[in-house]
């Protein structure tokens, strides 16, 4: 039972049943199966509770989401570091009562809840299903790794080491492939800089 | 004559449609339609009995908790199986924190912005806020920080959370101090629902999917760790009732008199009762069951209800039981500018009926049909301490409002309004009971939550009630297999169809006569109609 709010909260919104909006979902849980993180960090799947996530930023310092996004003009799986205000143009979480995560921001800001906050997106192939159905397309479960390897970039900036996990739910190859994928980012960080 | 249509009535889902005929400003009819067909019933056939409390709980999405217990109710009548005390607590704690989250969500974020408005609340004053609050007995927020963020939000066109309403419409009467107020206390109630549903993930698992509550008891085992984690819960969650919700009311209630000379709906009143006793009585529950015609107060037993279905779109046979109910769906069309036609059929929901009454359910019911026992002399609580009953809470609203020794006035949509929200006060107190309790009760180490079933065969009811209302499960059950289930879900009651009669249902019953201010912005038909929080 947490009693106080983490100083970082990673957060994976979405809905799984609108095959590929269930990707920052999908992050989040490889992320706790795979890696260690510091006590004062906590990753959690945040599912589509819309509203209901305000308590959940009390007292947190830096706020790291992860969320499918449309109409970035990308390739689908492409992965993409957003500022969650800039959502208020596009509509980004589509869960099942289309409450806009920038209107759960907004509403926490009113009563003086405000964490600096960034977000991991990753560009959809489909998240509109014409029957609800759960799973990845391949250019988004192949995005995974990769938006991974973001989130912990974006978490050592904030002075966030994690360990890899040796738990029966880890998966070396994986780990392995999440290294390489960070080594790469940094570098494209690096050149772009 | 003009035809005035909502659709949806709810903010956050649809789903219901209110049709109103308007005549010189007043409703002189109205219509009100179910627009999804749920089929729970049909999906529950041939199923194991131990399935029915996790599917039937999917009929909503707000109230899954009552559902379920409702569902093992009926399971536990039909094989016999009483509960044990510990599970008897466990399921009271639950209940009750849906209750707690249901009425806060209701208040501020349902049906607050029907009376308070965000953007009259820009022109408070600050100094005068805090003087209205410490009057109004308010927990002092920083008002001003709100007020300052609110305004950059509206200063650059983004009204956010808060679009979509008649801002200008000449109902928002409030002072702009009593709007900020509540606007702030608006933002506050989303977190505080977080943490009533906290208590229902350490109890049940995740809202809005509770998983322990099994027919025969339930399968959390509290610790008293856990119980301290749940106690220190319902202190915040009763601190906001209390400096918040209660004074919110009061401090808003002067402001809109009218509504006491409107919405009453069709004065006939049904609680299953609420929140169980060691003797396992329906008519000893803290909330007690009865049925009410007017301020008059009778028994009532599930044998009661029956359900007509003249006008909604089902091909059985009218005026069944649901423990002969049958759910065989027939869909027609929805047309209404001739009704009544003939072969007008216009909703899913059927018309549900009380001896034969059309009949409203809800805190409003079941404060009534409360107050009603503790002025017949019955003694709710058992003497418990701190604990401040519902004959205790309304007479001394009557008192503040001015209407002291009138409980007639409750029958109104203000009275509607003002009832769910004392009732949250009576449900925080007794949740703080039922903790200590519940130590007590596992201090020996023996306590017993859950009791098998000796039988596999058996009809039963479980009739117990939601936040917003009366639900009962009726089961069949055959060696071990669902043959027969018929739900009457809250909703049903409140927004049901005509009747074989011709007898409007209680919300079309409560719009009829309702001032219309301005027929292009109905804003008393989305009041009438959010007061039943369908």
């Amino acid at each position: 039972m947490i009693e106080e709010n983490p100083r970082v909260l990673v957060l994976g919104i979405g809905n799984i049943l609108m095959l590929d909006e269930g990707v920052g979902n999908k992050v989040a849980t490889e992320l706790q199966c795979n890696f260690i993180f510091p006590d004062d960090v906590v990753v959690m799947d945040g599912g589509t509770m819309g509203l209901g996530m305000i308590h959940l930023f009390r007292g947190v310092e830096f706020l790291l989401l992860v969320d499918a996004v449309d109409s970035t003009g990308h390739p689908a799986g492409t992965v993409v570091r957003v500022s969650p205000h800039d959502f208020a143009p596009n509509q980004v979480l589509h869960s099942l009562h289309d409450v806009r995560f920038v209107d759960v921001l907004n509403a926490a800001e009113m009563i003086g809840i405000m964490p600096e906050a960034d977000c991991i997106g990753i560009q959809v192939e489909n998240m509109s299903p014409a029957e609800i159905e759960i799973g990845l397309s391949a250019p988004v479960a192949d995005a995974v790794p990769r938006a991974m390897a973001a989130v912990l970039y974006v978490l050592e900036e904030h002075g966030v080491i994690a360990e890899p996990a040796t738990g029966p739910d880890s998966d070396p190859a994986l780990q392995a492939r999440i290294a390489q994928e960070k080594a790469d980012v940094a570098s494209r960080q690096a050149e772009g800089a | 004559m003009a035809r005035v249509v909502v659709d949806p009535l709810t903010r956050i889902e649809g789903h219901m449609r209110v049709e109103c005929e308007v005549q010189d400003n007043k409703v002189v009819d109205a219509w009100v339609s179910g627009t999804l067909y749920r089929g729970m019933e049909t999906v529950l056939l041939d199923r194991s009995p131990e399935d029915a409390f996790y599917v039937s709980q999917r009929i909503c999405g707000v109230c899954p908790i009552s559902h379920s217990h409702a569902s093992s109710q009926a399971t536990e009548d039909a094989l016999g199986i009483k509960i044990p005390e510990g599970g008897r607590l466990v399921r009271n704690l639950l209940e009750a924190a849906q209750f707690l989250h249901s009425h806060i969500l209701w208040f501020y974020n349902l049906t607050a912005l029907d009376y308070v408005s965000p953007v009259n609340a820009l022109s408070a004053n600050i100094a005068d806020t805090y003087a209205l609050a410490q009057a109004a007995g308010t927990k002092a927020a920083d008002f001003g920080a709100v007020a300052t963020r609110l305004k950059a939000f509206v200063d650059n066109g983004q009204l956010s959370i808060f679009s979509g309403h008649y801002w200008d419409h000449p109902g928002y009467a409030l002072p702009p101090e009593l709007d900020l107020i509540a606007t702030t206390h608006y933002l506050e109630a989303l977190e505080m629902q977080a943490v009533a549903n906290e208590i229902v993930a350490i109890i049940a698992g995740k809202f809005s999917h509770p998983m322990t509550s099994v027919p025969g008891g339930t399968a959390f085992v509290p610790t008293v760790e856990r119980l301290d984690d749940i106690l220190f819960r319902f202190i915040r969650v009763k601190e906001f009732i209390d400096t918040a919700l209660i004074p919110d009311t009061l401090a808003i209630a002067p402001f809109i008199l009218d509504a006491a000379g409107y919405g009453a709906g069709t004065g006939n009143f049904l609680s299953w009762g609420v929140f169980e006793k060691s003797s396992l009585v329906p008519e000893e529950r803290y909330l007690p069951r009865g049925f009410a015609q007017g301020l008059a107060a009778e028994g009532v037993t599930p044998e009661d209800v029956t359900e007509d279905v003249t006008r909604a779109w089902y091909s059985s046979a009218t005026g069944l039981n649901p423990a002969q109910g049958e759910t065989v769906a027939k869909f027609t069309e929805y047309d209404m500018s001739n009704f009544p036609g003939e072969t007008d059929q216009y909703s899913w929901g059927k018309a549900v009926r009380c001896k034969g009454k059309s009949t409203e359910s809800g805190p409003l019911a079941r404060m009534i049909v409360a107050y009603l026992a503790e002025k017949g002399g019955a003694d709710l609580t058992g003497g418990a301490a701190g604990v401040r009953t519902p004959a205790a809470l309304i007479d001394s609203t009557l008192e503040a409002l001015g209407v002291g020794g009138k409980p007639e006035v409750l029958v109104s949509l203000l009275g509607r309004v003002a009832a769910r929200n004392l009732e949250a006060a009576y449900v925080a107190d007794l949740a703080l009971v039922w903790v200590n309790e519940t130590i007590e009760a596992i201090k020996g180490g023996d306590a017993k939550f859950w009791q098998a079933a000796e039988t596999d065969a058996g009809d039963g009811v479980g009739a117990w009630e939601a936040p917003r209302g009366s639900v009962a499960h009726w089961i069949g059950i055959k060696g071990g297999k669902i043959d027969h289930y018929q739900v009457v879900a809250p909703t049903t009651w409140n927004t049901c169809p005509r009747d074989d009669s011709g007898v409007r249902g209680p919300l079309e019953e409560a719009l009829v006569g309702a001032p219309i201010a301005d027929p292009e912005r109905p804003l008393e038909i989305l009041r009438i109609g959010h007061s039943f929080d369908p």
